[in-house]
């Protein structure tokens, strides 16, 4: 239960925060120097009161003629230099805008009085939705695993050999018959996943060396394999 | 649904009353129209807001296949075809609404296909409230149907344009030109291709149908009931921080283990782009905004420019089935990082099909008979070429018809200006900032992106038409404010 209360009195803290910070304010009137009178100001120009707290206008040290006067409240105040100090108490929630009448667009303020409702949030047409997606990461997302060759078989058919192996996944495979040094037939082939045979024909009676190599379908190539085979006419 | 928004002056919420608010219901309730050839693969909303974590998440949604238009009817020389300017509502965050302006009310706008040789007329009927008209980007055109920036569609009316399409192949587009609009008339969606095709080029054997993609890329913004966010730059120019291809948000496409010719736009008000697929992989550029390049170019990094047309062919055929590349931009950050992905799925794999070495040859062009040099700077207030903004009252040019001039453009400013000539197309002859890029020198051009304080200079060929045609920078905020200058082509 107290934890309750603790967290209320919290909870009004934030929700109110202006309300243990507000106090009776001062608004100084300030000179410009710009020759056509633009940079005449109040000092600060908005102010943050609560219900019964006192603003007052201060004219000290300013050699031009002003005055306030409230748009909606009424001050006693007329065109002077240096002219007596105001004061008004608001009473009212609200927002009660002043200005000078002899510098009315540059001299312009705002008093806020309690805690005036936000203005309405801008429809949902006209607030950004922004994207928050980051950008990728990786930008290509590649088959980097070399397939395995296994199980290679090479035994001979008339004239020929017949070639077996099993591939891990589908790929192309070049299946190569040696002589001592040299390359005395090649065969290429679409092979695919698992079991795969091969006939190698219109070889020459002899004993072969048979390579069988083999590279997946983005190029990454397996151990090749070594067999013999020997052909009879 | 949400509510239509228009751009800020290029509408008012008055003239929405009055010409009829209510019944955008009904335009919305409408499916694509029955002259369209393709629709877009169909995913519910609901299903697609299940999934994302985000409504920006890229690479959620398939490259919408843009449809192709159809002639209302025929002749034996001829096309004609019809497109009403309307507003419509496009699904571009799932769950979401957004208005747009289309040729036909969807975004991007129908492809038309045209064909070397057969003429085409496109009657455009303007239901905007507001004048529009309609320039072919790219095409050698009659002054009378360019789509010149006072030429306009009153709203309500309509107007026949004559295309004759006597030119080499090449990847066009068509988009709204009038006056001080186009930058809020093009990001709301009056953008499309128009794709001419000759016989030269199919006897090349270039990927066809399915694997012939046309590519639209553009930027932009949302705001938070799904509408497009449109805030004006004359500075820099619009910069959403979206990528749209084809109207999804970074979109995916399964593509099959074998080559594909994409032709991309860059339909972007003022972004420039720097494409790289993967990790630098190699691309072959074929063509760009002139058609075919004399040859086939190996690129791994492409500038890609407001307004410029690259096709490309990729063969996917190097990579295994599940694999992902991704199109990306890299000048982008965030959400304009990626422009597309590309999945490979099986197929293919036995096709034999390669780029030819030779595309297509160089043809002759006269001597250049005059230099001309233009200025780019921003003026007091407004961007202008050699302290002059766009007057139509003014001639700033008459080249002779059929000849050449050597056009120099000087960039005075710290921002890209895209320069656009319309109706006639040039060669790069040198540029101050780099060389000039191969593939751009080997095929012609009709728009090029001046640098920040670079010096570009065209040989720029004045035919086949004659008449009053215009040439401005296509960061179309520049060109709404007013970066441009008119020509008359003098016989």
């Amino acid at each position: 239960m107290r934890r309750r209360i603790a967290a209320a009195a919290a909870f009004a803290f934030l929700a109110f925060p202006s309300a243990a910070l507000a106090a009776d304010q001062t608004v100084q009137a300030v000179d410009g120097t710009a020759p056509d009178g633009s940079d005449n100001r109040w000092s600060p120009n908005v102010v943050d009161i609560q219900v019964g707290e006192k603003v007052t206008w201060t004219f000290a040290g300013t050699q031009l003629f002003h005055n306030v006067k409230g748009v909606n409240f009424t001050v006693p105040s007329s065109p002077a230099v240096a002219g007596p100090d105001v004061s008004y108490t608001f009473d009212a929630v609200g927002i009660y805008e002043f200005f000078c009448e002899l510098h009315a667009q540059p001299m312009r303020g705002t008093v806020r009085v309690g805690n005036p409702p936000p203005p309405p949030p801008p429809p949902l047409s006209e607030q950004p939705f922004p994207n928050d997606a980051p950008a990728p990461a990786t930008l290509e997302l590649l088959d980097e695993t070399a397939p395995a060759l296994s199980s290679v078989r090479v035994s001979r058919v008339s004239r020929g050999a017949r070639v077996r192996f099993r591939l891990s996944e589908a790929g192309r495979v070049t299946i190569k018959l040696t002589r001592g040094n040299r390359v005395v037939k090649t065969r290429r082939v679409d092979a695919r996943r698992g079991a795969n045979t091969v006939i190698v024909r219109s070889v020459r009676a002899g004993r072969y060396g048979v390579q069988v190599s083999a590279r997946d379908l983005s190029g990454n190539p397996a151990r090749s394999k070594r067999a013999r085979v020997t052909v009879r006419g | 649904m949400s509510a239509w928004r228009p751009p800020a002056d290029a509408w008012t919420r008055r003239d929405a009353l009055r010409n009829g608010f209510s019944s955008l219901a009904l335009l919305c309730t409408i499916a694509s129209p029955s002259s369209l050839r393709r629709t877009s693969t169909e995913v519910t909303s609901a299903a697609l807001r299940a999934q994302a974590r985000s409504p920006f998440e890229p690479f959620r949604r398939d490259l919408p296949i843009v449809p192709e238009l159809l002639p209302v009817n025929s002749t034996r020389t001829q096309d004609n075809y019809e497109i009403a300017i309307r507003e419509g509502m496009a699904e571009i965050l799932p769950g979401f609404q957004t208005p747009i302006y289309g040729y036909e009310g969807i975004y991007p706008g129908p492809t038309i296909r045209a064909r070397k040789g057969r003429k085409i007329v496109v009657r455009q009927r303007n239901t905007l409230p507001f004048e529009s008209n309609v320039h072919l980007h790219g095409g050698y055109v009659p002054a009378e149907s360019d789509g010149h920036p006072m030429d306009v569609i009153a709203a309500g009316g309509s107007f026949d344009y004559h295309y004759p399409n006597q030119q080499d192949a090449a990847t066009l587009w068509y988009h709204d030109h009038a006056h001080g609009r186009t930058s809020k008339t093009l990001y709301y969606g009056l953008n499309a291709m128009y794709v001419l095709e000759d016989d030269l080029e199919t006897e090349l054997g270039l990927p066809q149908g399915e694997y012939d993609v046309p590519i639209v890329i553009g930027d932009h913004a949302f705001n938070r009931d799904g509408s497009f966010r449109y805030a004006e730059n004359v500075d820099v120019g619009f910069r959403g921080d979206t990528i749209l291809a084809n109207g999804a948000i970074s979109p995916r496409m399964r593509v099959q283990r074998r080559k594909y010719r994409l032709r991309f736009l860059n339909a972007s008000n003022a972004r420039s782009y720097t494409l790289k697929l993967g990790k630098g992989r190699a691309m072959t550029q074929i063509a760009g905004d002139g058609g075919l390049l004399q040859r086939p170019v190996a690129r791994t990094r492409i500038p890609f420019h407001p307004a410029e047309r690259i096709e490309l062919v990729i063969d996917f055929s190097q990579y295994a089935p599940g694999e992902q590349i991704v199109l990306s931009n890299e000048e982008g950050t965030g959400g304009t990082a990626s422009i597309m992905r590309f999945d490979v799925v099986g197929g293919g794999s036995s096709e034999d099909f390669q780029v030819p070495r030779r595309l297509r040859d160089s043809e002759p062009i006269p001597a250049a008979n005059a230099r001309r040099r233009w200025e780019l700077g921003l003026g007091a207030a407004a961007w202008q070429i050699n302290g002059k903004t766009f007057d139509p009252a003014r001639i700033d040019a008459r080249p002779r018809l059929g000849s050449t001039e050597i056009w120099t453009f000087v960039n005075r400013s710290n921002r890209v200006h895209p320069m656009h000539i319309h109706g006639f197309l040039f060669r790069m002859l040198e540029r101050t900032s780099r060389p000039v890029d191969l593939a751009d020198r080997l095929g012609w051009k009709d728009t090029v992106g001046v640098m920040p304080d670079e010096t570009v200079s065209v040989l720029a060929w004045f035919a086949p038409y004659a008449g009053k045609y215009v040439f401005h920078c296509h960061a179309l905020e520049h060109a709404d404010k007013a970066m441009m200058l008119q020509i008359e082509v003098v016989k």
